[in-house]
């Protein structure tokens, strides 16, 4: 598959994030911040309930961008997180073409690249770019 | 505004920790994989690459210069930044090490929030060779 400036990506929608996820993650990252697992932690930060690392949606854009262009192909990836992501959320990750430069004679694809949830939201977006050879 | 950037907390900026070694291995590239639910071949095996924020596990431990731990009500993460010069493989020797850049404070609508950004670099144990770097800031959220 070759793309050229202006193409959409093929969507990735990702399972409901649920609180086994959560904990899965804090274990494989190492970021035990209880706001993602307790819900009495997360309400004494001011948060209705635990909310998603603000990592794991940036790991469902990386896996966006090697399912689109190929494990190993990721250069960078430039992501602010916007809004929190709360447990039954499904997100979609979607992004477009913004250009097609080199760099040492290697061809890469720059992308706007964007998590939604459920209801459209973004809730992490940013930039991110892949080697195309 | 608020003044909550008080000399001593200035005085973070510049400040480097590190460098720190980590070994790469493969059941925690495998780990980190499942947790984010993809299952791509690329990231299984002996000769696993790492998924492409694979390197916040490189943890820095507990003694690294950060904000005071009761530094406002609740602590989140604004952006990250991650790039590498080739992809990051099971059984790779990184030395990781970050330096606080900048501190810099807005009022919210909810609060004032202070914002923390650090720079990274993981260098290749063992040729030295850059194998990639980012960035990480953070925010303590204050409520008003």
């Amino acid at each position: 598959m070759s793309y050229k400036q202006g193409d959409a990506l093929p969507e990735l929608v990702k399972a409901p994030v649920s609180r086994m996820q959560l904990v899965k993650y804090a274990g494989a990252s190492g970021d035990f911040n209880p706001i993602h697992y307790d819900d009495e932690a997360a309400r004494a930060g001011g948060l209705e309930g635990v909310i998603a690392h603000g990592m794991l949606s940036m790991g469902f854009l990386g896996q966006f961008v090697e399912t689109t262009f190929g494990a190993g192909s990721y250069k960078r990836l430039e992501v602010r997180f916007q809004g929190m992501v709360k447990l039954g959320e499904v997100i979609t990750c979607r992004g477009v073409v913004t250009d097609i430069a080199q760099e040492n004679g290697r061809e890469y694809a720059a992308c706007e690249i964007e998590a939604v949830d459920s209801d459209g939201r973004v809730v992490t977006a940013g930039r991110a770019q892949a080697w195309l050879d | 505004m608020s003044n909550r950037i008080t000399p001593e907390i200035r005085a973070l900026v510049g400040r480097k920790h590190g460098p720190y070694r980590v070994r790469v291995e493969q059941g925690a590239i495998e780990k980190f994989a499942d947790a984010i639910g993809d299952d791509n071949p690329a990231y299984r095996g002996i000769d696993a690459i790492a998924p492409p924020t694979f390197p916040t596990t490189f943890r820095p431990g507990d003694a690294y210069p950060d904000l005071p731990p009761d530094f406002g009500d609740v602590g989140l993460h604004a952006s990250q930044v991650y790039e590498v010069e080739r992809p990051i493989r099971a059984g790779d020797e990184l030395d990781v090490s970050f330096t606080i850049v900048d501190i810099t404070e807005k009022s919210g609508r909810t609060g004032d929030l202070v914002f923390v950004e650090r720079e990274y670099e993981f260098t290749d144990a063992r040729d030295g060779s850059r194998a990639g770097g980012g960035k990480w800031v953070s925010l303590r959220r204050f409520r008003n």
